[in-house]
């Protein structure tokens, strides 16, 4: 096939043509027979073949020629080696695949920039005590002090039940200053933004949806602008709505379902009382992150000493933060390590492959010999072995393309719930243009050093001199030593990996054995809304009868074990979490003070509080440590709210708690039962008092990765229209969902169930992250062993073959099979050993990196580095058994014959 | 045969794309043609070998400074004509005044007296 220059090739023939017939005609006219001149012209012309060939060799695409016919001869090889061609390809594939979904993840993550204009100036601004929050008066201050910045917006975070024509759930609402959005710099994709106006009380029942929310909850309506959605208790006009790009992954500023203007009649208490809990800024173009936080640093001791009490707490440390660091850092590390691991693989694959060829090139020397006879020269044959490896790592990167696909969808179903920008991992021109230079650099960085050798002169001359019996001893050893080394440096690379892997592995299934404090199998949750007939505000008998006779209709369905409520998304959700101390008789304080114990008892913890009604521990499967659950004589309805009162207190003034094992020990001294402790006083500063009545065992809350005994009170609620059911069975869960549904109905038909999940699920979704670093860890590491098995292996047998005479005189001289054995598999043995200790010594020093991941395992830990070790002692006696095996067959007559 | 060849000049490496340029000075010519011009015009003493003047008139072609068209000659035969172009015949003035600077340094070295040598 020679389609590109067929035409020269012709031109040349016919020029030569007429140069003979031309030469033989001016013969025949100076009187020589037509047949001599033809001869004769012939004869001076010369060789016609080689004259053709010289000339065609100056053609500028002589080159393009020649390396036509290296991909052809290239392609003829693999074709004549399928085992060979199948195994090469196949480990570069996984190794190329692997990178590339990994490499993906990154693209689709971490380098696509956030999706606002130079969005390396913005920074969040936030305190070092959350539930301390900043003030109007404090926002306005440091917005008008703080020169460094170009722009501040306040923002407060909550969440609601959104009802939309597809869909009702709860979303994120997120109450948002009138800079919100021009600061961020994206306009909406319909509609207008939120604008100072709309924060005026009366204007302010207005939202801007996110596209999400629009295309689930409402279907992509374009109408939508104009009417109302229900977010809560509260109806809200829609303004807006934004771009799809505006939708970063949950952590993000833009995850948000919808938002609202911050106002004085907001329904959230924090932005009605005028404080947030964090600020975004846009710096001025060229101040620096700190030059901010100086700036902030003045202001807020300006803000601390107009405030006496606030001094000595911690609280008013203002943080800041680069968005973009704040919305991927959790991500960041562990995906930077994942490709790391994977960069390993790659290595792993492309030393593999070296030392398959290095291999093979000693079966190849008669065809270099012949070739260089016939006068290739050496630059010729080192780029013939060149296009061959090019080849196979076009074939690999072809192969592990489709690997990665793959691969991609393996992340999408195993990535955390919440990770940012999960939707934008996908291959575009970016990962395949990395795919593309992977691939080239594996074929150079494996490709490389067989292609020289094979190559260089002394081989040449060694065969061409005496092939065959006594192959020249000298180059087969150099030839020896480096696929030695690249074997050991095989042992060792897959040790790293496969240790990084067990390591993540064994801190995963610690974290599953860990006692979650509940039996979450058996156990469904859902939400539910009571209808305004069933229970309307200022009704709360009305409401606390519902919620009564719901419990109690569900909990006499058959296969129903018990039935409770919560006044929270999730079990495991803290509720509201207390922070810091509350000092009596301060009345901006959000914190908890315990009845004569010292008052700088709490000062630094998080507590949660949870609203729940009695039998929620048994529907969970806790198990109530001392006192008693609550009663119904402990439900008594809400007083009614004193105007202002409602500001410090997040549910009125229970008058008992049930208390955490870990909320006892760290907090009370001496029995907890009958104590007292004060969450929030009333208008005159009197602390309201709650009494311990209980202590139940810690749960683990949030993330199973953040475990720490959760320090948590429970106090009881009688009234509300929505919260949480939650429900014990005694067979699977989900198959009494309809039946609950059908309950809750008879008692309110107009009720509506959203969120219904098993708490299985939910553990399961926790475990998500580690579960996702593990999985992938502990793949690349059993990928590593399996491409080193392939390597120790292919090493063995090659060396094995080499030695069939050798082992043909050792039989013939009396050895026996078993030492036969011994030597070949104590062959594979020293490599191993070389390396597995280099290997160890190289984990030891990387798996440090994992220390982030790890949950209750050393990055050093001595049993995995020993298991890993004699897995691969193991795995390489397996692969030296097999060829061993071979040559303990071989007849030692035939093998004497051998050569 | 080799007899024939005897008193026959082996051509110095450069020196063909010298004389096949100073060839076409004087008109368009074909391959056949440029071998015969050479013969003659050295008295039969240099001789352009088919091998050496065919990858020449390719590599001149390919630097642009000859053109190549196919034309019918006389007796119907199809050939393949060379002319020099604008940069062929800037390159045949360079060629050959650096030809003759080499000539004559080495015919300078010859002719020189054995004596200057040796001190």
């Amino acid at each position: 096939m020679k389609w590109p220059w067929r035409k020269r090739y012709n031109e040349l023939d016919e020029e030569i043509r007429a140069h003979i017939e031309m030469s033989a005609r001016e013969r025949q006219e100076r009187g020589e027979s037509a047949e001599d001149a033809r001869a004769a012209a012939l004869r001076e012309f010369g060789n016609v073949g080689l004259v053709k060939e010289t000339t065609r060799d100056t053609w500028a695409y002589a080159s393009i020629e020649q390396l036509w016919q290296d991909v052809q001869y290239g392609l003829r090889m693999m074709r004549r080696s399928p085992a060979f061609t199948a195994v090469a390809v196949l480990t570069l594939a996984l190794g190329i695949g692997a990178n590339t979904a990994i490499f993906s993840a990154v693209n689709g993550i971490l380098l696509d920039p956030l999706p606002y204009p130079d969005s390396s100036r913005l920074v969040r601004i936030e305190r070092s005590q959350i539930a301390w929050g900043f003030s109007a008066a404090e926002v306005n201050d440091i917005r008008q002090q703080c020169t460094a910045l170009e722009r501040l917006a306040a923002y407060e975070g909550s969440s609601a039940l959104v009802r939309g024509t597809d869909l009702a759930d709860h979303r994120d609402v997120v109450f948002v200053s009138a800079d919100y959005f021009p600061l961020l710099g994206v306009k909406p994709l319909l509609g207008r933004p939120i604008l100072l106006e709309d924060t005026q009380p009366g204007n302010d029942r207005v939202t801007v949806l996110s596209y999400r929310l629009w295309r689930n909850f409402f279907g992509d309506d374009p109408g939508i602008l104009g009417r109302t959605v229900s977010v809560g208790e509260q109806r809200y006009m829609v303004i807006g709505v934004m771009p799809r790009s505006f939708d970063l992954g949950r952590g993000a500023e833009s995850f948000a379902g919808l938002w609202a203007p911050i106002s004085s009649t907001s329904p959230n208490s924090q932005v009605r009382r005028g404080t947030t809990n964090a600020m975004i800024a846009r710096l001025k173009r060229g101040v620096t992150v700190g030059e901010l936080n100086a700036q902030l640093k003045t202001i807020s001791a300006r803000l601390a000493a107009a405030r006496p009490t606030f001094q000595n707490d911690g609280g008013l440390d203002i943080i800041t933060s680069s968005l973009k660091h704040q919305v991927f850092s959790d991500v960041k590390s562990a995906l930077l390590i994942l490709l790391g691991a994977v960069g390993f693989v790659l290595l792993l694959a492309c030393v593999n492959v070296s030392a398959l060829l290095l291999s093979r090139a000693w079966t190849r020397q008669r065809e270099f010999a012949i070739r260089r006879t016939l006068g290739a020269t050496e630059f010729r044959l080192a780029r013939q072995l060149l296009c061959e490896s090019f080849l196979l790592a076009a074939a690999g990167g072809a192969l592990g393309l489709l690997f990665s696909l793959w691969g991609i969808r393996v992340i999408h179903l195993i990535a955390p719930p919440g990770t940012p920008r999960l939707d934008h991992v996908i291959l575009d021109s970016h990962v395949l243009s990395f795919t593309a230079g992977v691939s080239i650099l594996s074929a150079i960085l494996f490709g490389l050093a067989p292609a020289l050798q094979a190559a260089s002169r002394r081989v040449g001359r060694a065969v061409t001199g005496e092939f065959g019996s006594s192959f020249a001893r000298g180059v087969g050893r150099q030839r020896h030593w480096l696929r030695t080394a690249l074997i050991i440096s095989e042992v060792a690379l897959a040790l790293i990996l496969a240790t990084g892997g067990a390591l993540m592995g064994r801190s995963f299934y610690k974290l599953m054995d860990l006692d979650s404090g509940t039996q979450a199998d058996h156990v469904l949750t859902m939400s539910v809304k009571l209808s305004d007939s069933a229970c309307q505000k200022g009704h709360d008998t009305n409401c606390a009868l519902t919620l009564r006779n719901i419990l109690d209709d569900a909990r006499a369905l058959p296969g129903v074990q018990q039935t409770a409520a919560s006044l929270s998304s999730s079990p495991f959700d803290g509720g509201a979490t207390v922070e810091g101390i509350h000092y009596p008789g301060e009345p901006l304080g959000l914190g908890l003070y315990i009845d004569g114990e010292p008052e700088n008892r709490i000062s630094n913890g998080s507590i949660g509080e949870r609203i729940v009604t009695s039998g929620f521990f048994s529907a969970l499967g806790m198990r109530l440590l001392r006192g008693r659950d609550f009663e119904l004589s402990d439900l008594r309805p809400n007083p009614p709210m004193k105007a202002g009162s409602e500001a410090y207190c997040t549910s009125g003034d229970p008058p008992v708690a049930i208390v955490s094992e870990s909320f006892a020990r760290t907090y009370v001294t001496g029995d907890p039962i009958g104590k007292r402790f004060s969450t929030c006083m009333d208008k005159d500063g009197a602390s309201l008092w709650t009494e311990i009545i209980g202590v139940v065992n810690d749960v683990r809350d949030h993330s199973l990765k953040k475990y720490a005994p959760s320090l948590a009170y429970y106090v009881p609620f009688s009234s509300a229209n929505s919260w949480l059911l939650v429900v014990r069975t005694s067979s699977d869960p989900m198959a009494i969902a309809p039946s609950l549904e059908r309950a809750l109905q008879s008692v309110d038909k107009d009720s509506s169930i959203t969120n219904v999940q098993t708490v299985a699920q939910l553990v399961a979704d926790s475990a998500a992250e580690p579960r996702f670093d593990a999985t992938l860890l502990g793949s690349f590491g059993a990928l590593g062993l399996i491409i080193a098995m392939i390597g120790i292996y292919g090493a063995i047998s090659y060396a094995t073959a080499q030695r069939t005479h050798e082992i043909g005189v050792r039989m013939a001289l009396g050895a026996r099979r078993s030492d036969i054995l011994r030597l070949i598999v104590g062959q594979g043995a020293i490599l191993a050993i070389i390396g597995i200790l280099i290997g160890l010594a190289g984990a030891i020093g990387l798996t440090r990196f994992l220390r982030g991941m790890l949950f209750e395992v050393a990055p050093t830990d001595p049993v995995t580095f020993i298991g890993v070790a004699i897995l691969f002692v193991f795995t390489a006696l397996l692969a030296s058994y097999i060829p061993a095996r071979r040559a303990m067959r071989v007849d030692h007559m035939v093998a004497l014959r051998y050569e | 045969m080799k007899d024939r060849y005897q008193n026959r000049i082996e051509l110095l490496q450069g020196t063909l794309d010298l004389l096949v340029l100073q060839t076409l000075r004087w008109g368009p010519q074909h391959g056949y043609g440029i071998s015969r011009v050479i013969q003659s015009q050295s008295g039969d003493i240099l001789r352009a070998d088919t091998g050496s003047l065919y990858p020449a008139l390719h590599r001149l072609e390919q630097k642009k400074w000859i053109v190549a068209n196919w034309k019918t000659s006389e007796n119907e035969q199809r050939v393949r004509v060379y002319r020099l172009t604008p940069k062929g015949r800037t390159q045949l003035a360079d060629e050959r005044s650096r030809w003759e600077q080499l000539s004559c340094a080495i015919a300078r070295i010859l002719d020189a007296p054995k004596k200057e040598f040796e001190t």
